[in-house]
């Protein structure tokens, strides 16, 4: 880092719109300043200059945050020399943050990002990624680098968790207004991080297939008549939306899955007696399977399963 | 069709004086050529890089096979097996099929070639000598093209006259290219025979980027048959697309309009299979590909297949206009179960992997 200098500064004189070494993102002052109203600022901001009045943050993003809301006007800040180099001067910052907490996705797609300025892929895939807790691999930093680009709202919701950063990677596959829409949906249906990953996979295998786009799917009366439906609760309207893509996505499988409940409820089996197909209809193997309390419960269910060989459905389906 | 050049050659100090680094030396003057002790230093760095599929295409590696040359192909039990044997004197393929397998399969990204072959030959003497009463089907268009590297190695021009003199064996070209100029003129004495992997005009030129037209491979065909090769054709991958009925039906018409239906062993038939890693893959190296986005489910072996009603769909159709032609051929399906075989067949022809071995055995035997 070489020498530093202290100095009072002007706060104006620091450029917070210059975030040239910054890596924060996604946090809340609150604590902050908290702190900063009741101890100080123990830690002066580094700061480096960028012109004859003005510096850049290196260090301290959010205390000088604070102390700007908090109108205070001189502080006193650690001055790096200006004649290191940008690079180092990144990597000061990068450290610093790194000594004291662990960056968030948002925020090592940023560094990424930053990073790529300075270093080659490689470079980065086989020093930093492991630096950052990552995996050396390329697959990793492909699939991080993206996020810095999502929009706002989706790297909040990253950040707070409430989307999967693998799925909020996904969303650049869609156009800015589809991203929107799936935004929305994802947030009103408050879907777990699998849900949140088939959801947004079947929205995008139909888009492929289909060559249509999320508004086109979202619009359709069956999916808006769920949505608006207020006797339903999130998890129902939830379940109801996966199946909705599903049947758009895999209709014949769903189709044979209809059939077959449909064959299963003409049975009339009962509760006691549990018909099963094979996984996906991909083995030959179905099973049954019944439980009895006595002789007569016994015979009873060995009279229905005898008498399903007849229904002409149920053989169509295990025989083709 | 343009032959594969690498962009560079990597020898394994172990193979330098092999006759098919010979060959391959001789035939790509100019090209940059790294020899090396180990080569899995090479190979980590290619695979630790950027895009090693694509990079790994680019470059040619020679080594040795420490292991074994002959092995049984890689069925599983869950699904009826022919009981086929690869020859593993290659790995990889330059050919960038959307739907292929081996990007996902392969450790090495690189061109292989083993070409320690006389260590081949060896463990084949040896092989098939112990056991004279088997017949061998063996293939070597498993884990690579058969012949898609034949006018660098030459190596058409080494297996196809051993086989020549061996009373117990099938050898089985498996290729999507052109590339047969080295067949012509070898004695082959019935013992090897020629295939073609086909698929529809759509799908070649959507799904298989640098492997010759249909025409251009029926053509090829065509001038195995005049030199007495006995030929295969493999509909594997089976693409469930709309208009697929028409596609498959025009590339039936267009084979069988040259090629004699006597002189061909067998047809094969499998749809679309891949593990799910593949997907991730294709998306990324193929985005205009469209073939993932059919109706998949997980197979019995862990690779996603069509939904069961699609395939066997499709394999009736096949057949049925494959019999149009000649209701005698030897049609098989590839890796299907005994109830897909029943359902497709409308008998109990083909009840487990040693039936349909033996019904192979037979077909491929009739010189």
């Amino acid at each position: 880092m070489g020498n530093v200098e202290y100095k009072q500064l002007d706060i104006k004189s620091i450029d917070l719109t210059d975030t040239t070494f910054v890596i924060t993102y996604g946090f809340t002052l609150t604590q902050l300043k908290k702190s900063i109203e009741k101890i100080g600022i123990l830690n002066p901001p580094l700061v480096k200059k960028k012109s004859k009045k003005q510096y850049s943050i290196v260090c301290g993003y959010k205390r000088l945050l604070v102390c700007q809301d908090m109108g205070i006007e001189k502080l006193r800040c650690a001055i790096m020399g200006q004649n290191i180099e940008d690079k180092d001067t990144f990597l000061t910052g990068l450290y610093d943050n790194l000594s004291h907490r662990v960056l968030n996705p948002v925020e090592k797609s940023i560094t990424f990002s930053k990073l790529q300025k300075y270093y080659s892929s490689e470079i980065i895939v086989k020093n930093f990624l492991p630096l950052l807790g990552l995996i050396p691999h390329y697959s990793v930093l492909d699939r991080i680098k993206p996020l810095s680009g999502l929009d706002a709202k989706v790297k909040d919701a990253v950040v707070d968790g409430r989307i999967d950063e693998g799925v909020a990677a996904k969303f650049l596959n869609f156009s800015e207004k589809d991203r929107e829409l799936l935004f929305q949906l994802l947030s009103a249906l408050r879907f777990s991080k699998n849900k949140q990953n088939e959801v947004i996979d079947n929205f995008y295998d139909i888009t492929k297939r289909d060559g249509c786009s999320i508004s086109g799917i979202i619009n359709a009366k069956e999916l808006k008549d769920i949505l608006s439906d207020s006797g339903l609760n999130i998890p129902q309207k939830g379940s109801r939306v996966r199946y909705f893509l599903r049947k758009l996505r895999y209709p014949k499988i769903v189709k044979t899955e209809k059939d077959f409940l449909e064959m299963k409820r003409n049975l009339n089996l009962g509760d006691s007696i549990k018909l099963t197909p094979p996984p996906s209809f991909e083995g030959d193997r179905y099973c049954i399977e019944f439980q009895f309390e006595n002789m007569d419960d016994l015979e009873e269910n060995l009279k229905k399963i005898d008498s399903i060989k007849q229904n002409k459905e149920f053989k169509r389906i295990i025989e083709g | 069709m343009v032959g594969y050049i690498p962009r560079k050659i990597i020898v394994d100090t172990k193979v330098r004086d092999s006759l098919l680094t010979n060959n391959v030396l001789n035939n790509l003057p100019g090209i940059p050529v790294e020899y090396v002790a180990d080569p899995n230093t090479a190979i980590d760095a290619i695979r630790g890089g950027k895009d090693p599929l694509c990079v790994g295409k680019k470059v040619l590696l020679l080594t040795e096979n420490r292991g074994r040359f002959l092995k049984p192909c890689p069925g599983t039990k869950e699904y009826i097996c022919c009981g086929y044997r690869i020859l593993n004197f290659a790995t990889n393929c330059n050919l960038e099929c959307s739907y292929c397998i081996l990007q996902s399969y392969l450790n090495n990204p690189a061109m292989v070639v083993y070409a320690n072959i006389e260590d081949m030959f060896a463990e084949l003497e040896d092989e098939l000598s112990q056991n004279p009463e088997s017949i061998y089907r063996i293939g070597t268009g498993e884990f690579t093209d058969s012949l898609a590297l034949d006018h660098l190695t030459g190596f058409a021009k080494l297996i196809v006259p051993y086989f020549a003199h061996k009373e117990n064996v099938i050898l089985e070209l498996k290729t999507k290219t052109d590339n047969i100029g080295n067949l012509i003129d070898l004695q082959h004495n019935g013992n090897t025979m020629v295939s073609w992997s086909l698929n529809t005009e759509e799908v070649a030129k959507r799904e298989e980027f640098f492997a010759p037209s249909i025409d251009d491979r029926i053509d090829a065909a065509f001038k195995c048959q005049k030199v007495g090769y006995r030929l295969g054709f493999h509909f594997d991958p089976l693409i469930y697309y709309p208009g697929w009925e028409e596609g498959y039906q025009r590339t039936l018409e267009r084979l069988f309009a040259k090629i004699d239906t006597r002189n061909v062993s067998w047809i094969s038939m499998g749809g679309f299979r891949f593990l799910p890693e593949l997907k991730p893959i294709i998306q990324k190296r193929f985005p205009q590909s469209k073939i993932i986005y059919n109706e998949f489910v997980p197979g019995m072996d862990g690779k996603m297949r069509y939904f069961k009603p699609i395939r066997i769909e499709m394999y009736s159709r096949m057949l049925e206009w494959i019999r149009d032609y000649d209701p005698k051929l030897c049609v098989y399906l590839c890796m299907e179960s005994r109830e897909v075989w029943r359902k497709v067949f409308k008998g109990d022809r083909v009840e487990n992997s040693e039936n349909l071995a033996k019904i192979l055995d037979d077909t491929g035997d009739k010189k």
